[in-house]
Formats: C-alpha cells, sequence, structure tokens
C-alpha cells in the first residue's frame, strides 16, 4: 500500500517536472495574425488570469461563469491565479529585469499606478486594443484612453466601469446619515466607534481618502492637467487636518484600520462599525442576494461626488499564451458576458460597452437586469460620477497616509 | 558562514584524534546549499541597498518615521510572547512528565496549535476575541444574568499587541513543549522523588533541580519563539494593529506599495532587520554557551 | 526497585489530572468544537453563543470545489513531502558531524545556521526570486522545494542531531569488529536508531513548509497551487463557515501524515525485530 502511494506521488512529481519543460515562449506572431489565426491558435490552451481575489463573488463568477464560457465558445481553459496585485506586478517586474522569456502570467486585472509602473517597465504587451473585436465594435475609444489619467495607448482595455458607494443599514438608528464629505466628522463624532476605512494600502482604503481629498479642496478639475506637485503640497495638509480630527472618534479611536475591505466587511456584516464602502455600484444587492447583507442595506453616495473609473486587463509581455490572453480580454468585452457581470445575482459591476453600438437584443439584456432597492438608479450615480485624477497623486497620497495620519 | 569551519580549532572530544575531525569536515559541505542560498539573497538586498553607491539609501531607512517606535513594539511582542509561551510550556511538560506516562499519549494532542498555520491562529484570536466574537457573545448573555458583570472589551487592536501575543502564545506554547519535553523525559523521577523524600516543597524542588536541568531546551525554544516573533508577518497581518505596528508590516509595505525608486531604502532596512536577527541570534549563542558546556559534561 | 509514578505523589496526582483534563478541554478541544460549529453555521448574528440558524452551505461548498481544494492540498503535500525529503538528505552528514565533534565556535556556528527559519523571509527572498527566475526554476515545483528548505532545514538539522547525540560511534565499532559491510551497518544499525529523530525532524519541515504563504506565492508564482493560498482570501474574509470548515480540512493533512507515521514505524521496526523504546 505505502509502495502505491509512493509511485502515485512519483508519477505526479514527474509530471510537475513536465509542466516545466512545457511553459516555454510562444512564437507566436499575433500582431499580423487575423483573429480567425488567434481563435485557432488559442484552441486547446489554457490562460492564465491574475486578478485581485479578496471577494468571493468575484472569484465565483470568474471561476464559474467565465471559465465556462472561454470553455465552450473557445475551448480554452481559465486557470485564474487570486492574488494581491502588488504581488504579481511584483514577480512581473522581477521577470522583466531577469529578462524571462515564457513567464507566468498572461492575463491580468490591474488599473491606475500598477498599469503605469508596469508600462513605464515595458513589461506589458501591446498594443493589443485595436485586435479586439469586442473593443472595436462595441466600446466608445474615448472612455478607454486613459487609466487615472495615464495614457493606456491600447496596452489595456477596460472590462468594468466602477463607483464608489457607501453602503449602511437602514434599519438601524444612528441618528442621521451623513450626506457629504462635510458633514461626515460631524457624524462621526456623534456615533463614536462606528466608523472607519481601510488603510491606504488596500484599493478601496486608498480610493476613499482621495476621494475625501477631491472633496475638501474644490473638487477634482483642478487635478486633471497631470501632476503638479505645488498643488499637492498646498493642498495635501487639509485632508491630513480632516483625516486626524476624525480619527479619534474612528473604529480603535484610529489606532488601528482595517487591513483589507474585506475585513471591513466582515465588521460590517457583524455590526461593528455602521457604514461600509465599496467600488462596485451594485454590491449591496449583490450581497443581499448571498444573504451577507440583511435586505435593509441600501447604498448612498456623497453631495459632492464619488469617484468614478474604469478596470482594466492588460497583457504580460512575456505571456506564454498571448493568444489565449487576448481571447480572454476579448470575451470579458462579449456583450452576454458584461451583462451577466452587470447583474447582482453575480457581480454587480457596471459595464464598458457603448449602448449606443449595440443591437437591440444586446441592449435588452442590460435592460432586463434588476439592480434591486438597494443600487442607486444609474441617472443618481451619474449625476454624483467624479472623474479619477492621475495616479501620481494617488500614489503620493497613499503613502503619506502613513506618514502624516497614522505615524504622526 | 560555512567557510567559517577552517578557522574552528580543534577540541575533539574523541581524545584528541584531530585527524578523525578534519578527515571528517567534507560532511559539512551539504550545508553549501542553504548557505549560497541565503547568500545570493541577501547580496541581492545588499546591492540594492547601495543604489547609489553610498550610504544614503540607509540614512533614509533609519530616518523613516515609525520606525524606532515600532522596532519597540515588536521587541516588546516578541518579549511577552516568549515569556509567557516558555512558562507555560515548562508548566505543562512538568506537568504531562509528572503524570503516569499514559498521559503522555494524550499529552500530544496539546501539539494541535502547532499544526495550525499562524494565519489560521490569527482566525481563531478573530473569532474568540473580536468585539463581536464568541468571548464578547458569552459575555453578553452573562451581563444578563449577573448584572454586575460589566460588558466585554475586546482586547484587539488596541495598540497594545495583545491580540498578536495572544496568537503566538497559542502557537507557541506547544512549541515550546516539544522543545522541553524531551530534555524532561532525561531527568529521572527520583531526583524528584528523593527531593520530596527531604521535605523540600515540590516548588522548591521544581526550581532547585529541574528547572537548571531544563536550561538548553528551554533557552533554544526562547531564541526561535523570539527571533520568530519579532519578524514574522502572518499573524500581525491579521491581528496587528495599525499603531504601533509590527516591523514586518512596515517592511512589507515599505517595499512593495512604495515606488520603485525607494526601493533601496526598503532594501537598507531589510538588510539592517536582518542583521538585527544575527545579532540577537549570536548574543544568545554567547549567553548559552557556558550552559552546553555543562550540559555536554553531565 | 521500581515504583510506579502513580503511586510516588498519589497525593497531588488527582489535582494535577484534573488540571490536564480541564487544560485540554478548554485550550484545545473547545476551539476545536466551535470551529466545527462555526462550520455549520447558517447565520449567526453577534450576542448569541451558538448559530441561530444551521446550515451545510459551507460543507457543499467545499464539495462542490473540491476538484479545487484536493488540487490545492495535493500540491502543498507534495511541495512539503519534498521539503522534508531534501532536508534529510543534506541535513544528514552535517547533523552527524555536529553532534560527534566539539570544537571551539561550535554553539555559534549551529546559532548561525538557524537564521534562515528565524528572521523575516523578505530580507532574503526577493534577491531569490530575480535568481529564481534567471535559473528556470520560478513557478516550477523545485523552485518551490528549494526555497522551503531554505527556510526549514534548520528544525531539520536540530532533530537528526539530537537523534545522533545518542547515537554511539562505539555501536559503529561494534558492527565493524563483526565484520559487517558498510551498507548493511548502515541499514541495520544506524537506520533504525536515528530513523525517529528523522521522522521528528520531518514533521516539523512538513508543518512549516506546509503552512508557507508567502515564500510559496513569491517562486510558484501561482502556477504551484497551495492550499494556504487557497485558506487566506477566507480567513481575512467575512464567511466564518467557509474559513472554519477550510481550517479543520487544513487540521486533516498533518493528523493523517501522523498516523501513517506511526503505521510505519511500527511496521518497520517490527520487521527489524525491535522493540520501540523510548517511545511513550
Amino acid at each position: 500500500m505505502i509502495k502505491r502511494f509512493l509511485t502515485v506521488i512519483m508519477m505526479i512529481m514527474a509530471s510537475h517536472l513536465f509542466a516545466l519543460g512545457t511553459a516555454e515562449t510562444a512564437d507566436f506572431n499575433w500582431q499580423d495574425a487575423s483573429w480567425e489565426e488567434i481563435l485557432e491558435e488559442a484552441d486547446g490552451t489554457e490562460v492564465s488570469f491574475h486578478m485581485w481575489g479578496g471577494d468571493s463573488a468575484i472569484n465565483e463568477w470568474i471561476e464559474g461563469y467565465v471559465a465556462e464560457e472561454l470553455k465552450k465558445r473557445y475551448n480554452v481553459t481559465l486557470n485564474m491565479v487570486p492574488m494581491n496585485a502588488l504581488l504579481f506586478v511584483d514577480r512581473l517586474l522581477a521577470e522583466k529585469e531577469a529578462g524571462r522569456t515564457g513567464g507566468s502570467i498572461d492575463l491580468m486585472w490591474i488599473n491606475g499606478e500598477n498599469f503605469k509602473r508596469t508600462k513605464e517597465a515595458e513589461a506589458l504587451l501591446g498594443p493589443f486594443a485595436h485586435k479586439l473585436p469586442n473593443f472595436n465594435n462595441y466600446v466608445d475609444p474615448e472612455t478607454a484612453k486613459y487609466d487615472s489619467g495615464y495614457p493606456t495607448n491600447g496596452y489595456e482595455v477596460p472590462y468594468g466601469q466602477a463607483q464608489f458607494v457607501f453602503e449602511y443599514d437602514s434599519a438601524a438608528d444612528h441618528g442621521w446619515l451623513p450626506e457629504s464629505f462635510a458633514s461626515l466628522p460631524q457624524w462621526v463624532r456623534e456615533n463614536p466607534g462606528m466608523f472607519t476605512y481601510p488603510e491606504p494600502s488596500d484599493f478601496t482604503g486608498s480610493a476613499f481618502i482621495r476621494q475625501v481629498f477631491i472633496a475638501i479642496t474644490g473638487g477634482s478639475q483642478q487635478y486633471l492637467e497631470g501632476w503638479d506637485p505645488e498643488l499637492y503640497e498646498k493642498n495635501a495638509p487639509l485632508l491630513w487636518e480632516y483625516l486626524n480630527d476624525i480619527a479619534p472618534y474612528l473604529w480603535q479611536r484610529g489606532r488601528s484600520y482595517p487591513r483589507e475591505l474585506s475585513v471591513l466587511d466582515s465588521m460590517f456584516e457583524r455590526g461593528e462599525v455602521a457604514i461600509n464602502m465599496n467600488f462596485t455600484q451594485a454590491n449591496a444587492q449583490s450581497r443581499i442576494i448571498e444573504g451577507r447583507y440583511p435586505e435593509t442595506v441600501r447604498t448612498f453616495v456623497m453631495e459632492e461626488g464619488t469617484i468614478s473609473n474604469s478596470h482594466f486587463t492588460a497583457i504580460a509581455f512575456n505571456a506564454p499564451n498571448p493568444a489565449g490572453a487576448l481571447v480572454l480580454s476579448n470575451l470579458l468585452l462579449d456583450p452576454a458576458v458584461q451583462a451577466s457581470k452587470n447583474d447582482p445575482a453575480n457581480w454587480g459591476d457596471f459595464t464598458v460597452l457603448d449602448m449606443e453600438k449595440l443591437s437591440p437584443q444586446d441592449r435588452a439584456r442590460f435592460d432586463a437586469i434588476d439592480l434591486g432597492e438597494a443600487t442607486l438608479s444609474p441617472d443618481e450615480l451619474k449625476a454624483a460620477a467624479v472623474q479619477e485624477i492621475p495616479s501620481e497623486y494617488l500614489e503620493a497620497l497613499q503613502n503619506d497616509w502613513f506618514i502624516h495620519v497614522l505615524e504622526k | 558562514m560555512i567557510g567559517s569551519s577552517t578557522f574552528l580549532k580543534n577540541r575533539n572530544s574523541f581524545s584528541g584524534k584531530r585527524s578523525f575531525f578534519k578527515g571528517e569536515l567534507y560532511k559539512l559541505t551539504p550545508l553549501l546549499i542553504p548557505g549560497l542560498m541565503l547568500a545570493a539573497g541577501i547580496l541581492y538586498t545588499l546591492q540594492l541597498s547601495l543604489q547609489p553607491a553610498d550610504l544614503s539609501a540607509y540614512q533614509a531607512a533609519l530616518a523613516q518615521p515609525g520606525l524606532v517606535r515600532n522596532i519597540f513594539f515588536s521587541l516588546y511582542v516578541a518579549a511577552i510572547s516568549t515569556v509567557v509561551s516558555i512558562a507555560a510550556g515548562t508548566a505543562l511538560a512538568y506537568l504531562v512528565w509528572r503524570l503516569p506516562s499514559a498521559y503522555g499519549r494524550w499529552g500530544q494532542a496539546f501539539l494541535v496549535p502547532l499544526v495550525l498555520p499562524h494565519i489560521a491562529v490569527g482566525f481563531l484570536v478573530l473569532l474568540w476575541f473580536s468585539q463581536t466574537g464568541i468571548l464578547a457573545s458569552m459575555f453578553e448573555r452573562l451581563s444578563g444574568v449577573f448584572p454586575l458583570a460589566s460588558s466585554f472589551q475586546s482586547p484587539l487592536f488596541k495598540g497594545n499587541g495583545a491580540g498578536i501575543i495572544l496568537g503566538y502564545v497559542y502557537k507557541s506554547t506547544p512549541f515550546a513543549l516539544l522543545l522541553i519535553m524531551p530534555v524532561l523525559r532525561r531527568i529521572p523521577k527520583n531526583y524528584l522523588q528523593t527531593g520530596l523524600m527531604l521535605g523540600a516543597s515540590e516548588f522548591r524542588c521544581f526550581y532547585k533541580i529541574i528547572l537548571p536541568r531544563l536550561v538548553p531546551g528551554i533557552s533554544a525554544a526562547a531564541i526561535i519563539i523570539f527571533v520568530y516573533s519579532f519578524g514574522a508577518y502572518d499573524l500581525p497581518f491579521i491581528v496587528g494593529e495599525s499603531r504601533p505596528r509590527m516591523i514586518s508590516l512596515y517592511l512589507y509595505r515599505l517595499y512593495f506599495t512604495r515606488p520603485i525608486a525607494e526601493r533601496p531604502t526598503a532594501a537598507a532596512l531589510l538588510l539592517l532587520v536582518f542583521l538585527c536577527g544575527i545579532a540577537m541570534v549570536m548574543l544568545y549563542a554567547r549567553a548559552v554557551r557556558p550552559a552546553e558546556e555543562r550540559e555536554r559534561k553531565l | 526497585m521500581k515504583l510506579s509514578p502513580a503511586t510516588l505523589f498519589s497525593s497531588k496526582q488527582r489535582g494535577n489530572i484534573i488540571l490536564f483534563w480541564l487544560l485540554l478541554i478548554v485550550v484545545i478541544l473547545v476551539p476545536l468544537i466551535f470551529l466545527l460549529i462555526a462550520s455549520f453555521a447558517g447565520t449567526w448574528p453577534f450576542p448569541r453563543i451558538l448559530p441561530a440558524s444551521w446550515s451545510l452551505r459551507s460543507w457543499k461548498y467545499v464539495a462542490s470545489n473540491m476538484q479545487g481544494i484536493a488540487h490545492a492540498l495535493g500540491s502543498s503535500a507534495l511541495y512539503s513531502l519534498g521539503a522534508a525529503l531534501i532536508t534529510a538528505l543534506f541535513c544528514w552528514l552535517p547533523a552527524q558531524f555536529l553532534a560527534r565533534h566539539t570544537f571551539r565556535g561550535q554553539t555559534i556556528l549551529e546559532a548561525l545556521l538557524l537564521t534562515p527559519a528565524l528572521v523575516p523571509a523578505i530580507t532574503f527572498s526577493m534577491g531569490l526570486q530575480v535568481l529564481f527566475i534567471r535559473l528556470h526554476l520560478a513557478d516550477s515545483i523545485v523552485g518551490v522545494v528549494l526555497i522551503l528548505t531554505l527556510v526549514s532545514y534548520p528544525y531539520m538539522l536540530r532533530s537528526i542531531k539530537t537523534g545522533y547525540l545518542a547515537y554511539k560511534v562505539s555501536y559503529d565499532e561494534c558492527a565493524r569488529n563483526l565484520g559487517i559491510g558498510e551498507l548493511q551497518r548502515l541499514w541495520h544499525v544506524e537506520l533504525p536508531l536515528v530513523l525517529p529523530a528523522f521522522l521528528s525532524g520531518g514533521t516539523i519541515v512538513f508543518l512549516v513548509a506546509f503552512s508557507e504563504y508567502f515564500l510559496v506565492f513569491l517562486i510558484g508564482g501561482g502556477t504551484i497551487p497551495s492550499f494556504p493560498g487557497y485558506l487566506v482570501p477566507f480567513l481575512t474574509g467575512s464567511d466564518r463557515a467557509v474559513a472554519s470548515t477550510l481550517t479543520l480540512l487544513f487540521l486533516l493533512v498533518p493528523f493523517a501524515l501522523f498516523l501513517l507515521q506511526e503505521i510505519f514505524l511500527e511496521r518497520f521496526y517490527r520487521r527489524k525485530g525491535i522493540t520501540m523504546t523510548g517511545k511513550s
């Protein structure tokens, strides 16, 4: 019996060793290939998708629906790799530094500062956007021109449109609801310990402080010109003052901040804090359907508006399967897939497709989606949308927070 | 590290067979595998920290805000975790040793937390000790029965490292038990019996007879627990506070989230922490040498 | 003259026995039971000691994701076994040497040999990531095993050394005097006597490797599945039920390994005609 056990182990080990040998550079010339040739090349391959894995609903949608569609339509196997973006971006940069061909990453979900980082290191494959039929047919190129103020130049394509929202339980009585960043400090003081935000090294935590920054310094318009260190030096202290003022009234008196959004989620679900935040418009509805939130949870946005941006997919410069990555990236822009993603029962992430360009049947798919009572109407959201500011501000803010707020 | 073996002077216990010692030195060569790997890793960090080729990265590293506070906090958390784990582990080992040997088998159940990864231990700490955890629920119930029972105050995230310490103690106590138990087993039980028969109290017997003989086990467990808790990442990530923060959390953030241009600063700090670790280990080696030599003579 | 310890300190033994069981129940059993309860919890609002409703959801989740979980568990078990095997191989002779000789600076050398297990891994692993990529070891199980041996070998070294401290060189001389060949001596004399030390060292190495999360991600790049990697998002998330179920599953592997080891040892010694002594 032990012998047989050992043989099985040896066999598995051997298969792993062989898998090592197959990770070769793809010398497929995708630049000049037609879409049909790309599909043919991708047929029967495996493609890896590296992405943030902190939300089980998103993971399930990718591993379930997307993987099945990819298999069914193109006979491509999806290998989702849930990983902190910092780690896989660092890995990609290390592979670039080492000059490794035939890497480990095909498609990645990245945005903003990570796109800038990898693009400047020439660690991305492209431009590839023009190769994707769904991008050419359904996406308004104007909406995909910039990512956090940095030109995309076709090196990444959008696949979701997000807007920051706050969530609260309408059945819980906390007196009143803060409807603006101006009145938030007052609310926090009256409800000590019931509010906090994730540390800004977290994606959502970073968005929260950026949001406050925009709101209390007179709107995003002034920042859109590009990185202006003087403007930053002038305005950032206002943010630190604001955040330091509320810190003593936050959860744990500001000595601790949730390390990740998922921790804040957990605290909100168990009633330790009264307000949660998310970068998916229909997140609350999605969680009600999952049974994680009570039915009475609702969404709100601040008067000063909330950040709206897109998230993107990009391909690693040494992707072992570029054809597969192109096919997956294209599939994520398929109207049926986008509609499935938009449904709160799946994820609730809004579409990047241009409704004008869709066929009536496809448009009907989106009209049929029930965003639920917990989600704000698209009009309300649109009215509150604030444009994303350049990623240099984002980096500076999230780093300086640790100096001026945490380690003060 | 490996090359150092050449300067080691022979004090071979095998009646001075110098050639036997020298003839066997080749046996140390397999240690080149980890030795070279470690050296390669550290050299990379070193060269990264020397870009540009001066000490500016080190100056910047030492000027990082909150650095000193976080180092002291890490030392404090590691020290408390070590003292408590060692005390509990020793007491537990003594208890198991005192009981009939049939209990030794059951005593292995105490090793369960050792099997759990630190992240799972962190999860357990949250499950039990958070403001809405199991203990809080129990207290809430009790306060209904006994009106005097005050409501539960979670010890976590208060800035005193309680969550991290709880986790480390839960995970390290069985580790101490594992290292101390074999040493204890080598002590004949009639030592204690004699002591008791002479009328000494059990505590005095333990303190005077047993404890001195446990020093090698205890010191080995202590240094491992101390240095590890000082620098490990997993547990502080889940149950650690933001301010003060454990040095590991501080390092990871510095390395991964700051712009690439600031990597040398992070590398310099990494190297300093590595040297700190080496220094602790060396201090330990100096401190235990007399005890180990005594043990060898026994 | 041999007095059984039970009669020896009978006056205080009662209290000790009660204390022993009490500790075992409070520190080990109750947390495990609550993990089990949590794994069957439907909703569990705050002030309730037990869940408000029960559900098989988390176990169903495990069942429906069995393939991924089994893959992760199997892969983790595989590279951890690999680490245990390789550390045993390269620690064998050095440990023997360190046990048989005493020399100046030995304590320092042995303490230094501990460092890779103790200092934060990030201090040396970032360079190794680049090196492994250059050597085509990244994303391979070989690379993962190698990095894991680096942070776990000190436990193996210590354990084997302890084993050899109890092994007298005179045994070898005795065997040689009997005219036995070197291989036979190794198989019949040395191996049976130091095997327990190898196994206990292997157990610790296995556990360290099996629990490692960051290094497997760093070198494995996500292409080598790992169970801790699978577990972490759940442990930091809000789904306590699935987190508890997966933690229980996690315990299963070392437990099975422990049993396997016991059976293996017993068989081995029975075949060799040696009764297990020194084991309690």
